[in-house]
């Protein structure tokens, strides 16, 4: 192990020891915004093969005649 | 009322931190909401249209280099079919940071803003809009507009009604274009009705359309509590002084729900020390 590692092994054991700190190990991100993230990219993909790029695109090329106010 | 030693230490807090009117944040989100602006409707870019803007701007504006969500999720409505990217979007920036995109980089909100900015005396307005029950209006708007609505007719009725269309795309298209202004009719002339009220009430009260109307506000508003970028507030700091609530712009009171559903995360309430930004580890 080196110098570096070690050192902060010791400091997180001494830190739990002393009842300051938690062995428990530190995920940059809740589980939950994972979850919601891993569901966003499952949905853009399946949006991608049922050709919903497409369709954004096409009705935003369109003049909107609702956005507008035409007759 | 709050003891003394935890105003005093609130004082301390506040004065050995930036003080609440310095408000050091504004200015860079204010520049981040002009180059929003500038890209959003910079027309060069517009082949990225088959993706939708995290932010309400009108995609029939000829500049717009975006689709606009909502737009684009009552046309998939009207047509019956589940918008999976549109959702799949929607969670991903909600799941990140929440509103953070109505404070940071709508268009629209932007204008509300600058609207606001027009001195008047309206403290008493502000207060009783603060308490009416007009804040869950966007909810039903949402509903029934852009699902029912858009499901029941296949039309984007929303549309039909958004000032941000009137302004962003009706304005100049029917300025500019004479085959189109020969097209523009009563429901042109309700839309124009509908922005100068919008108007009207921008410089009268804080961002009234972000408050009351806005059905992409509406979706990203459950993810303010569960997104990645949050609000802590130190509650053992704060005296509730109500300086975090006169700077909000959405005129909530942080101190008491720092992460509530209307909270755009502008973060202007930052600058007090006792509320930080927290991201949102697993070890909290």
């Amino acid at each position: 192990m080196s110098d570096k590692k070690a050192d902060k092994h010791k400091k997180i054991c001494d830190e739990a020891c002393e009842g300051r700190g938690s062995l428990r190990m530190k995920i940059p991100i809740r589980s939950g915004t994972y979850l919601l993230l891993a569901l966003g990219i499952s949905f853009i993909v399946i949006g991608a093969f049922r050709s919903e790029f497409e369709t954004i695109l096409l009705n935003a090329l369109i003049l909107c005649a609702s956005c507008i106010g035409l007759r | 009322m709050t003891s003394k030693p935890i105003a005093d230490r609130h004082r301390s807090a506040v004065s050995s931190g930036p003080a609440v009117n310095s408000r050091p944040a504004v200015n860079k989100r204010t520049q981040v909401q002009l180059a929003s602006l500038v890209f959003a409707n910079s027309y060069v870019l517009s082949l990225l249209k088959f993706c939708p803007a995290p932010v309400l701007n009108c995609h029939a504006c000829p500049l717009a280099v975006m689709a606009c969500p909502i737009g684009s999720l009552q046309h998939f409505v009207g047509q019956r079919r589940f918008p999976f990217a549109l959702v799949g979007f929607f969670t991903i920036t909600g799941a990140l940071i929440g509103r953070m995109t109505c404070g940071w980089a709508c268009p629209f909100g932007f204008l509300q803003d600058i609207l606001f900015k027009i001195k008047l005396r309206r403290k008493k307005l502000q207060v009783r809009i603060r308490h009416s029950a007009w804040k869950v209006a966007r909810y039903p708007i949402f509903i029934g507009l852009v699902i029912i609505g858009a499901f029941a007719t296949g039309e984007p009725l929303f549309c039909k009604l958004c000032p941000a269309g009137g302004l962003e795309a009706g304005l100049p298209l029917v300025a500019i274009d004479p085959s189109i202004r020969a097209m523009a009719g009563t429901l042109f002339i309700v839309k124009m009705a509908i922005v100068l009220v919008f108007i009207v009430t921008a410089i009268l009260i804080k961002r009234p359309f972000c408050r009351f109307i806005c059905p992409l506000g509406t979706i990203y508003s459950p993810f303010n509590k569960v997104s990645y970028v949050k609000l802590k507030v130190d509650n053992e700091l704060c005296n509730e002084c109500g300086a975090c609530r006169a700077a909000c712009p959405m005129d909530i009171d942080p101190y008491l729900d720092a992460n509530s559903k209307d909270c755009i995360r502008c973060l202007e309430c930052t600058s007090c020390p006792v509320i930080k930004v927290k991201y949102g580890t697993s070890a909290e």
